[in-house]
């Protein structure tokens, strides 16, 4: 009976946003007995277009962020938060 | 091909367990009582009211999460605040679209890079609306920031972003900024409390 524990990323969610999208990341710690989990917890974090490609480590995650995260995406998102700041002042 | 079974009106349909115990009833009227848990298979969930659409339904892989986030403190400008590693984790508990969220934080050194608006980032994107009816307004505390004459601030949700921002109690009175001279040093807290929808 051995107990591991290892941390996965189990949910990459493409999300639709006002004109641009985000991925919704969830890692899942597992504690693991035998190679069977008996136990998980979920820690979260969200990519948003203007995210740094180049700290996205998980290569599945990086590599959907690039198909995603396109100039017009990403030239969405920066209107977006132009709108945001202009409705601030 | 169907097959009926029909007790006498008043009567139930039981299956029990292996001590004799009742385990699923249904009654004649339709109410079902269950003595264990009920697990729905992946991607299924529950349509409350008579409802069949989405705004009935509970279920799926949204209809109940909890877990933690790692705070990432950022501003309007594009700059970023570090915080403490040991005290940048936040909690949620997501039922259906609705996410409750808070915790607090400690900041492991002022501002890098451009000042503008402080922006605590979300575990879930907050869903964007046509009107304003997804700004949802929670609450904050800060210990040691430097937050100018402005005495009261809430947490706000912005549509479409995945961060609030705080704002002054009145009349959107104030925004939190980082300035030049920064108002966040290393150990400073910073908490919320929010609930808010996310798509």
């Amino acid at each position: 009976m051995a107990l591991t524990k290892q941390t996965i990323i189990d949910k990459a969610e493409t999300v639709k946003v006002q004109d641009h999208y985000c991925i919704q990341i969830r890692e899942r710690k597992q504690i693991l007995e035998d190679g069977n989990e008996i136990s998980a917890s979920f820690q979260r974090y969200v990519l948003d277009p203007d995210a740094d490609v180049s700290k996205i480590t998980d290569p599945m995650v990086k590599a959907q962020f690039q198909a995603v995260m396109t100039d017009s995406v990403k030239a969405n998102y920066q209107a977006f938060k132009e709108a945001q700041e202009a409705e601030l002042t | 091909m169907t097959r009926i079974f029909k007790p006498d009106s008043g009567q139930t349909l039981e299956i029990q367990d292996e001590g004799g115990s009742a385990a699923l009833t249904i009654e004649t009227d339709g109410d079902i009582a269950l003595t264990q848990n009920i697990y729905l298979a992946a991607g299924k969930g529950i349509y409350f009211d008579g409802g069949t659409t989405s705004a009935n339904y509970l279920g799926g892989s949204d209809a109940y999460e909890e877990g933690t986030w790692e705070v990432a403190l950022t501003t309007s400008g594009g700059g970023t605040i570090a915080v403490n590693t040991s005290f940048n984790m936040c909690s949620y508990i997501r039922i259906g679209n609705l996410v409750s969220c808070g915790g607090m934080i400690m900041t492991a050194g002022s501002t890098v890079g451009a000042a503008g608006t402080l922006k605590f980032s979300l575990p879930f994107a907050v869903a964007s609306g046509s009107e304003w009816e997804r700004y949802f307004a929670g609450s904050c505390n800060f210990y040691n920031v430097e937050l100018g004459s402005t005495m009261w601030f809430i947490a706000q949700s912005i549509p479409g972003a995945s961060v609030c921002h705080f704002t002054g109690m009145v009349n959107n009175s104030a925004y939190i900024e980082l300035a030049d001279t920064t108002i966040a040093a290393a150990g400073d807290r910073i908490g919320i409390g929010l609930q808010y929808i996310t798509s």
